[in-house]
Formats: C-alpha cells, sequence, structure tokens
C-alpha cells in the first residue's frame, strides 16, 4: 500500500467517525426528547457492565480462597452460597456456579460450546475468544496448543482437565496462588489476577 | 439486562479486551448503551434487536471478504439499531437526518 493510499484510507476513516458519532448523537437526543430514555441511562447501562459485573469480582473471589481455606472450602462445595458471602449475587436464574481448583498435579481450563455459560457476575462481559468458533474447536482438541498461543506452558506430566460448561453449569477456576506472595493482603493478591486465570488460560505470577 | 449482552454470539458476539468493554471510540459505548436501554424501556424485545443485528452482519458478510479491514462491529450495531428503530417509528428518517446534520455541522447547542 503507498503511503498515498494510506493517507486517503485514514483520512475517509476519520470522515466516517464523525458521521457516526453525530448519528449516535442525533438518535440518543431524539430519544431524550421523546422521553423514551432518561438523560442518564446510557451511561447507567454502560456504568453497570464496566463496574458491578466485572472480573474484579472473580479476583476477589480468588483473593478470599487463597488466604481462607474454609472459604475455599465452601466455595468448592456451593460455590454460589459462598460468593453470597461476598457479596456478590449469582444474577441468572437457575444457572449454577461450579468452582475448580488448580493444584501442582491438574490444570482445569473452561470452554463452553454454546456460548451461553460465562460466569456474568464474576467476571463480566465474555472476551472474544471465548466465543470464538476455532477456540471452542481447538480447545477440547488440542488444549496444550491453545494453551500455548496465550502464553501458558505447563509441564508434561501436569494432567489438564476441560470443563466444557452446559446451559446448567457454569465453570470458574481459582488458579495457583503464584509463590512470593505470603502474607499479601487480599486486595493485592487480587489486583494479580486475570480473566484469563480464573478459565484456566492463563496463570497468575507476582 | 446481562442476558441480552450474553444471547449475542457467533459474529455478533461483543468485542471485548481482557479488563473491559472494548469501545474504540465514544460514540460506539452511546450506541450500546442506547439498545439496551431502549429494549430495557420495551420500546422493542431483546430478539428483535438481536435479529436485526445478525441481518444486518450477513448483509455485510455477504458482499465483503472475511479480513475486510473496513470491518467495524460498532458500525454494524448502530445499523441495526437504527434500522430497527425506523421500523418501529420510533424515529422518522427525517428528523433523524435533521439532527444528525445539526451535530456533524455543530448548529445544534446540544451536549451528549
Amino acid at each position: 500500500m503507498s503511503d498515498d493510499h494510506d493517507h486517503e484510507h485514514h483520512h475517509h476513516l476519520r470522515e466516517s467517525e464523525s458521521y457516526y458519532a453525530a448519528r449516535t448523537k442525533a438518535l440518543e437526543s431524539l430519544f431524550r426528547e421523546k422521553g423514551m430514555i432518561g438523560i442518564d441511562t446510557v451511561d447507567r447501562v454502560i456504568r453497570f457492565f464496566e463496574h458491578e459485573m466485572g472480573p474484579f469480582n472473580g479476583a476477589k473471589v480468588v483473593a478470599k480462597a487463597w488466604t481462607d481455606p474454609a472459604f475455599k472450602a465452601r466455595l468448592l462445595a456451593d460455590a454460589n452460597k459462598a460468593i453470597a458471602e461476598l457479596g456478590l449475587k449469582d444474577g441468572i436464574e437457575g444457572e449454577n456456579l461450579r468452582v475448580v481448583e488448580n493444584t501442582s498435579a491438574a490444570h482445569n481450563v473452561v470452554c463452553c460450546t454454546l456460548c451461553s455459560c460465562w460466569p456474568w457476575p464474576l467476571l463480566g462481559l465474555p472476551p472474544y475468544w471465548f466465543k470464538d468458533p476455532v477456540f471452542r474447536a481447538r480447545i477440547v482438541r488440542e488444549p496444550r496448543g491453545v494453551l500455548a498461543d496465550f502464553g501458558v506452558s505447563l509441564p508434561e506430566d501436569k494432567r489438564i482437565d476441560i470443563w466444557d460448561s452446559s446451559a446448567q453449569v457454569r465453570y470458574f477456576v481459582i488458579p495457583e496462588r503464584p509463590a512470593g506472595t505470603e502474607g499479601w493482603p487480599e486486595e493485592k493478591l487480587a489486583a494479580l489476577v486475570s480473566t484469563e486465570a480464573m478459565q484456566g488460560l492463563g496463570l497468575v505470577s507476582a | 439486562m446481562d442476558i441480552y449482552v450474553e444471547s449475542l454470539d457467533g459474529r455478533g458476539a461483543i468485542p471485548r479486551n481482557c479488563e473491559s468493554l472494548q469501545f474504540e471510540e465514544p460514540w460506539q459505548g452511546r450506541a450500546f448503551g442506547m439498545a439496551l436501554a431502549l429494549a430495557e424501556a420495551k420500546a422493542y424485545q431483546w430478539e428483535d434487536f438481536r435479529q436485526s443485528l445478525i441481518g444486518t452482519i450477513g448483509t455485510w458478510d455477504k458482499s465483503h471478504a472475511p479480513d475486510d479491514e473496513t470491518w467495524n462491529y460498532y458500525q454494524q450495531w448502530l445499523a441495526a439499531f437504527e434500522k430497527l428503530a425506523l421500523e418501529r417509528g420510533l424515529v422518522s428518517a427525517e428528523e433523524l437526518d435533521r439532527r444528525t446534520e445539526e451535530f456533524l455541522h455543530r448548529t445544534r447547542e446540544e451536549v451528549i
């Protein structure tokens, strides 16, 4: 691609961006005028997804499980009940959360063939890769290859368990606690935990 | 509301990076929020929006290569939302075009 072409291309993109911005404003302005949405409705929707349901909830659960063995036991036995102790609600009715724990012997990976079983209250919106058909097909067939794509390499003798969530059960992974974090407060531990780690596609390091 | 977003899958799934909604421009967030807010306000059923989105993306797919670099998820989202709003008579094409012009040429004082 020549520089000229490139320049032209970016110019067009900028032009269309201002059109889309104006179009969106026009729609919101009209819906406000007609009383169909309030002045803060759209902000509230975005805030809900960004701040109330997100991976920070899951990270809090992991940090608590790492520091409180009794809580971890309750979490593994009945996850929905245990997360309620932390003030987290499982908002989707009729679906159960199941927590599995990574250990030095076994690594858990979660996938979902129907795209309908992500643990929303703990992780917020599912990332794009989770719904990708290639990911879903490959993770079952060659988990080590997919893990390598995510930058995760596991010892050859470590067992990998794949959990294919159904509409009834959504899985959540407690990753292994990294060495050198003894005595860390929960908040500091929670900050280490990624969405990927809580689905078995990442490791936690300090 | 979370169930709405959850029901979007395959090509219709919402793009995201690890930690947050993946909006490249502010208008994308506004368009996202508006579509959900109007479903919540019962201006239409969420399923109607979902079908509009699937249809819009399907039309794009037919006329573009899969790796076409002009693909933009939220442009499809906005087009699907606009189409549904017009079909349902929530706004008229005339008032929408007129107001778009006003924002585009900065002749409207309203801040959104």
